[in-house]
């Protein structure tokens, strides 16, 4: 399904004294299928933005695209419902929603709302923590005694049990230990290339961004600064210096190595890959290449 | 959730504002005893009036103010109309089934309305207008005498002060929690009511379970900063009594005066 902005304005407690524009006049669209990472600093309205294409939050102006679903001021909830049914929704620090006496339970949660049966619903539960590789001896332990990265784990296919075809994702890997944040990428990576699933994901993770998104949507202050690929993306320099944007690992690698040996008429690399051969090129060009091995 | 603002602190700087919390606890106090006296409807309005006025003086903006509270002017004007529709006596003015609007209902339905957003009234602009510590502060304050009594009152009040700094951090998790079970499909306003308060277990258990969570890390957290029990604290704020506040406190006198002589 495809995601499609146009124009959407929001305002927190419009009414109050307190009333803060929460997004600016925000446009883009996003294909069916998708992978976007959501790029901006904390307090840019990534969230807020989320929020919009599940009908959380409804736009004061402007209208929000689902598929061919239209979110505007005056969608009601109803809609909102069947809408929800569609789009997955990984919140930040998703284990706070854990509350069924067991992790079946809590997993069959959604897909019984959304009309299972029980049976069916759990079925579905089982499969999806399966294929998250969930340690299935938990399965009828209480939630709450298992360890951070299987609550993160036992969440997730909370959401994914629902077998939506959006999914939202708000940080999906703060907190997790490195090879469980991966392997949780790899997965949403594999949603998205084999169930055709479109994928917008609000990160800080800036090495994430760039191996596994397809596209980057930069927020600032409420505002859209920038779509573009990861590969143009992570070549502004001129944001980075802003502070509005952080780079790859590898990228500020590049950087430092560029300004020490003053190598810089060639296009900034954001994977390993594209650093190796970077460098290669770069010391080949070089020809006091031995004074200048990469130790930036 | 958003509009619910009862309990929280508006910070700003108003003739409200400025006054000492005991004060404004004491006039708080005063105007719902006075109300709960009188039955003349002189005096109720004027002491609806005065809470009314209050708002306006602590620059609160009256929309805001009353969508805030809309949700308890609800219910106690459906309490109201009960008390209205069940009370009986005196002349009867309209009948319908079972059902008897009698004079005598009438006036005890309106007289609970006027009370009742009385004193909700006054209640949040002195919860709007106050700082939880200052609250804290007040009412160690007026339990400071039951020390005698080898009553921890310094514990009772952190304990109250800090309760009161949880219920916007509460209402925050709660509606976090509540937009994550709606994304997995949970309706909350649809079936039987026994259905409906069903739909709310998957909010209510993991916001009591975060917040006893929370409990437990302010302790670890209060414990590593060296807090052992609350006597012979200093403080870093003194209350601050002035001569407005004498002067406030001096104008309840003649109207509880004449409260008392016209009754």
């Amino acid at each position: 399904m495809a995601i499609v902005f146009k124009e959407v304005n929001y305002s927190y407690q419009s009414k109050t004294p307190n009333a803060f524009q929460l997004l600016k006049n925000v446009s883009f669209r996003l294909a069916d299928g998708s992978f976007t990472a959501l790029l901006g600093q904390t307090g840019s309205g990534k969230t807020t933005l989320l929020k919009h294409i599940n009908g959380l939050l409804k736009p004061s102006s402007g209208q929000v695209i689902v598929g061919d679903q239209i979110i505007s001021s005056k969608t009601s909830e109803k809609d909102l419902a069947d809408l929800r049914k569609n789009v997955g929704f990984l919140f930040q620090f998703p284990e706070t929603q854990l509350f069924a006496p067991t992790v079946l339970q809590d997993v069959a949660f959604g897909p019984e709302n959304f009309g299972q049966t029980k049976p069916s619903a759990e079925q579905i539960a089982k499969k999806t923590l399966e294929m998250l590789g969930f340690d299935m001896t938990l399965l009828n332990q209480s939630p709450i005694n298992l360890s951070g990265g299987q609550q993160r784990l036992a969440a997730l296919a909370g959401v994914l049990a629902t077998e939506p075809q959006i999914l939202l994702l708000d940080e999906p890997t703060a907190g997790l230990d490195p090879s469980t944040a991966k392997r949780v990428m790899i997965l949403f990576k594999k949603l998205q290339q084999e169930k055709h699933l479109t994928i917008l994901m609000a990160t800080h993770d800036m090495d994430a961004a760039a191996e596994f998104a397809d596209q980057i949507l930069l927020m600032q202050q409420g505002k859209l600064v920038k779509q573009a690929a990861p590969k143009d993306m992570f070549q502004e320099k001129e944001l980075v210096f802003q502070k509005i944007l952080a780079l790859p690992k590898v990228t500020t690698f590049a950087i430092r190595f560029a300004a020490k040996t003053g190598y810089t008429n060639q296009k900034l690399p954001i994977s390993e890959k594209e650093l190796i051969s970077f460098l290669q090129r770069a010391l080949s060009q070089d020809p006091s290449g031995k004074e200048t091995t990469p130790h930036a | 959730m958003p509009d619910f603002i009862f309990g929280q602190f508006m910070p700003g700087k108003s003739f409200i504002h400025d006054l000492d919390a005991r004060n404004k606890l004491i006039s708080v106090l005063l105007i719902v005893a006075l109300d709960l006296l009188t039955t003349s409807w002189l005096w109720l309005f004027l002491f609806l009036l005065i809470s009314l006025l209050s708002i306006r003086l602590a620059r609160l903006n009256l929309n805001f103010f009353f969508r805030g509270i809309r949700f308890f002017v609800f219910m106690i004007f459906l309490t109201a109309v009960l008390q209205l529709l069940f009370s009986r006596g005196g002349q009867v003015i309209f009948s319908w089934g079972f059902l008897q609007l009698t004079q005598m209902g009438l006036q005890t339905g309106v007289i609970f309305f006027l009370r009742f957003l009385t004193a909700l009234v006054a209640m949040t602009v002195f919860l709007l207008t106050t700082s939880p510590i200052a609250i804290s502060d007040t009412l160690a304050f007026f339990l400071s005498p039951l020390k005698i009594l080898k009553l921890p009152v310094d514990d009772i009040t952190l304990t109250l002060s800090i309760a009161l700094r949880f219920v916007p951090t509460m209402i925050a998790t709660f509606s976090s929690i509540l937009d994550a079970q709606k994304s997995r499909g949970a309706v909350f306003n649809r079936g039987s009511l026994l259905h409906r308060m069903k739909m709310y277990i998957p909010v209510m258990a993991p916001l009591f379970l975060n917040s006893v969570k929370r409990a437990e890390d302010l302790a670890a957290a209060m414990i590593m900063r060296g807090y052992t029990d609350g006597r012979q604290r200093t403080r870093f704020r003194v209350m601050h009594w002035r001569l407005v506040d004498t002067i406030v406190m001096a104008a309840w006198l003649p109207i509880i005066l004449l409260l008392f002589i016209t009754r």
